[in-house]
């Protein structure tokens, strides 16, 4: 894979996301295409790829956003590391597979940041049943939901399906 | 020997056109004539039928092409209305803005919003004015409808404002039936919730919350929402309400930021 297309397309995704993502909301929920992206880096090429897709994407949530600065780079690098270390051993092939491993991604990127906000900056107003059914899942729902159309074009875009060893 | 030459191909000819001459005049010529034309007539039927209808076709042809043109033209005219729509809708957004701002009784600075928040953690806006515009960390940020947020970073030519539906924002509020006090913080999911309401304190879904005006920040009397629902926090001494904002936060597109 190419550094330069890798980086072209998640500074795409993040300027929909930064731009129009917000009117796509379903009651306060919206996808997150970078997770999308850094789930379908680490899978189809591995974990350095993965890893260094998180860490990209992370650092346009932290320098774009009012969250705490680092706190995404480094949740999805991992997520890009972990799920790229586990990819050998996943069916890629199937839709289910793919659409599962971005939800699970996405609910434990959002439950590993709710515990690291809830540490540095001491929320207790907001538990984290309140954020599961408010936030996470259905955001992580619409993410997976998502991933569903967007793999496909991902796939065909790399030409994946012409190169037996990724698949 | 070009003589030679000469006078064979001469005698050739002359053999060819005698040969010509004699089968032309001859029945057998005239019936091998009709014969194959006979043959060639429903190939030639279809050739003529073929170049008919391309002589029909040549007209639709014509109207297809001005037909394309015209659907080029109804394409144009379409884009040219929804823009003049586009634009008039910003200016009458504009326009009650405005009004708006010579409405109320702060001085305040007008932006655009040109980024919103990217995470799905926090709730921001980017808005195009900085401190060159004279934008300051915790103003108050409203629209036309009621309470946005505060601004946190600024920059030269842009700046974040932290939104009400932040869990990391707080805003003292007042419930306009009652004037029953409490603090706001944000919630995920495009929601807010107020704490710190006392359990004997008559707070019902549908009464109209505004700011308090304490602290220095958010000034008083700014609407923000309704409440959608009350609850009580199990083990603690105070109830809770939940609270849909006045407005749709993530479709905003021109906020007024004030200068206290």
């Amino acid at each position: 894979m190419k550094r330069p297309s890798l980086y072209i397309i998640l500074i795409a995704a993040f300027l929909i996301q930064l731009l129009f993502l917000d009117h796509i909301k379903i009651m306060g929920a919206k996808p997150d295409l970078l997770v999308i992206l850094v789930v379908f880096f680490a899978i189809f090429f591995g974990p350095g790829a993965g890893a260094e897709a998180g860490f990209v994407a992370g650092l346009f949530k932290d320098v774009y956003s009012l969250d705490i600065f680092g706190v995404n780079s480094v949740l999805l690098s991992l997520v890009g590391l972990i799920v790229g270390a586990l990819s050998p051993n996943i069916f890629k092939e199937s839709k289910l597979t793919q659409g599962l491993i971005v939800f699970v991604s996405s609910v434990l990127c959002m439950i590993s940041h709710y515990f690291v906000s809830a540490i540095i900056l001491k929320i207790t107003y907001i538990t984290l049943p309140e954020y599961l059914c408010n936030l996470i899942l259905p955001s992580s729902l619409y993410t997976a939901i998502l991933s569903l159309l967007l793999f496909p074009i991902l796939i065909s875009r790399y030409r994946l399906k012409e190169i037996a060893e990724y698949l | 020997m070009r003589n030679k030459k000469k006078r064979i191909i001469l005698t050739i000819l002359a053999v060819v056109i005698a040969v010509i001459l004699v089968v032309s005049i001859s029945s057998a010529a005239r019936l091998a004539r009709i014969n194959i034309t006979d043959t060639s007539t429903p190939i030639l039927k279809s050739l003529r039928s073929f170049f008919e209808l391309l002589e029909k076709i040549t007209p639709f042809a014509a109207i297809e092409e001005e037909n394309k043109i015209l659907h080029e033209r109804v394409d144009l005219l379409t884009r040219i209305q929804v823009e003049t729509l586009a634009v008039s809708d910003e200016n009458a957004r504009l326009r009650n803005l405005l009004d708006f701002r010579k409405m109320i009784p702060y001085t305040s600075i007008p932006a655009q919003v040109i980024g919103r928040d990217p995470s799905n953690w926090s709730n921001s806006l980017i808005i195009d004015k900085g401190t060159l515009s004279g934008i300051k960390t915790n103003m108050a940020v409203i629209s036309t409808r009621g309470l946005v947020g505060r601004i946190v970073e600024t920059g030269k030519l842009s700046s974040k404002a932290l939104l009400i539906t932040d869990p990391n924002i707080k805003v003292g509020v007042l419930i306009r039936r009652n004037r029953q006090g409490g603090i706001l913080i944000g919630m995920p999911g495009g929601r807010c919730k107020i704490i710190y309401i006392p359990l004997d304190s008559d707070v019902r879904p549908g009464d109209k919350v505004m700011t308090a005006g304490l602290g220095s920040i958010f000034p008083k009397g700014i609407l923000i929402g309704g409440i959608e629902k009350v609850g009580r926090e199990e083990g603690r001494l105070y109830k809770y309400a939940i609270l849909k904002p006045s407005q749709d936060l993530s479709r905003l597109e021109e906020v007024l930021c004030i200068i206290r």
